[in-house]
């Protein structure tokens, strides 16, 4: 390894691996400021002060370290829900439980506001097997959100499909985050949280009730009268 | 499309004929092309539309592809041009869901709606993929055609979530701004997953589902 001589705090000598967590930092930066094209090996070690082999001394290519680099945020942002998920989504009011699991997620978005936009973000600038992993990352927070689901129901979870369901799960509280990133100033965490308690709050949760499954109409047929929907 | 089997007519010249599709006229063989290249689109995305790649799809030598089109700005327009069309056809018919039947057709609107999009998308997946697919490859005229005519599904959500909360008495402080991208992306995950796996995805299962967490969260009737 060659690192300049010059003492600055970005220039010195760095053990590996935390020499390796600085260059995922930096390029963590770069994709934050431009997107994933500005992330080149030569930007990135001009952004860390260092030479370009440097870099290629911890990455192959900068596939590589695209991919490590999502490999890092999406295991800290996997390691955030999963801290919170199971928690939040306990109790016995739903509204009230939806609401908090809703904060809770939103906090840790904004405590890692750069890790989330980037896995976030359209992926189609990002290669292929990157945009596979978010895939399998989301699949894995919608499992746990499937699992937090049958909890909270019980065995009133039995005529529901929790998998789709957490999947539109998934992807509203993306949508949240995404609300919360983009314009942070009209969109405050408070915002949507008072949002899910004036929805949830104005629905008498009868979850009690569970319906039959495998209940599917097409729509346009006959439906017994009274049946809701 | 229905095509007669290609059957090789002697030639003057006497060199092996070229295998192409038989002889269409021209506005028949210019929706064979959009089909062609909306197969590519799905396949590659919007760079792999090219007039040679179009031609080869559609079993037709380059030349053909020319007298449809001038070249590949205006095929790439005639194309954006009709699925957008295709796809506001559809808007058309969701902007429609729950009407007219009071409060118990504002009920099944959410399941309506949802319904339209998804076998619109199980009907047309080519079609249904412009949504997702990404854009930064396709000449301006035609991105922003496209882009537009996806910004519309959102207003045609924004539309019937007011319908809906009106009729079923939600309340009127409900924030329609936070609502309404969030059942965009929710109706977007929907139609993804049955476009990436409709057998284990079909679209009744994802109505379906939408069913029974409405039928458990239900609301009292409207009040007026």
């Amino acid at each position: 390894m060659s690192d300049p001589e010059d003492g600055s705090p970005a220039r010195r000598r760095l053990a590996p691996a935390d020499r390796r967590e600085a260059l995922l930092d930096r390029a963590l930066e770069l994709v934050a400021e431009s997107g994933a094209a500005a992330v080149t090996m030569q930007a990135v070690a001009r952004a860390a002060g260092v030479a370009r082999p440097v870099v290629y001394d911890f990455f192959a290519d900068r596939a590589a370290l695209l991919d490590a680099l999502l490999a890092r945020e999406e295991t800290r942002a996997l390691t955030d829900v999963l801290s919170v998920a199971p928690r939040a989504l306990t109790g016995t009011d739903l509204g009230d439980s939806v609401t908090r699991a809703l904060e809770a997620f939103l906090a840790l978005v904004l405590r890692r506001p750069t890790t989330w936009r980037v896995l976030l973000s359209p992926s189609a600038a990002l290669p292929t097997e990157v945009g596979t992993r978010i895939e399998q990352g989301r699949e894995k927070i919608a499992g746990v959100i499937e699992t937090s689901i049958r909890a909270v129901l019980g065995g009133r979870a039995a005529g529901l499909d929790t998998e789709v369901v957490a999947l539109a799960v998934v992807a509203a509280g993306e949508a949240a985050a995404r609300l919360v990133l983009t314009a942070p100033e009209q969109f405050p965490p408070a915002r949507l949280t008072r949002f899910t308690s004036t929805l949830l709050g104005a629905l008498p949760l009868q979850l009690g009730t569970p319906r039959q499954p495998g209940t599917a109409r097409q729509p346009g047929t006959a439906r017994q009268p009274g049946t809701a929907l | 499309m229905n095509r007669p089997p290609d059957v090789a007519r002697p030639r003057a010249s006497g060199r092996p004929r070229r295998r192409y599709a038989a002889r269409l006229p021209v506005p028949a063989r210019t929706e064979q092309l959009l089909d062609a290249a909306l197969e590519l689109v799905g396949e590659s995305g919007f760079d792999a539309v090219r007039m040679q790649a179009v031609a080869r799809r559609g079993g037709v030598t380059r030349p053909v592809v020319y007298e449809c089109f001038g070249g590949r700005a205006e095929l790439l327009a005639a194309l954006i041009a009709r699925e957008a069309t295709h796809l506001r056809t559809v808007y058309a018919e969701m902007a429609r869901a729950g009407d007219g039947e009071g409060p118990k057709g504002a009920r099944r609107l959410p399941v309506q709606a949802l319904a339209t999009v998804l076998a619109a998308a199980a009907r047309a997946p080519a079609t249904w993929r412009l949504l997702y697919v990404a854009l930064d490859t396709l000449p301006d005229g035609p991105r922003q055609e496209l882009a537009a005519a996806r910004a519309e599904l959102t207003e045609v959500i924004r539309d019937r979530f007011a319908a809906y909360a009106a009729a079923l008495g939600l309340p009127a402080d409900l924030d329609a701004e936070v609502a309404v991208p969030l059942l965009r992306a929710m109706v977007d995950v929907a139609a993804q997953r049955v476009l990436l796996d409709p057998d284990r995805y079909p679209p009744e299962r994802m109505t379906a589902a939408l069913r029974a967490v409405l039928a458990a969260l239900s609301p009292p009737v409207s009040r007026p």
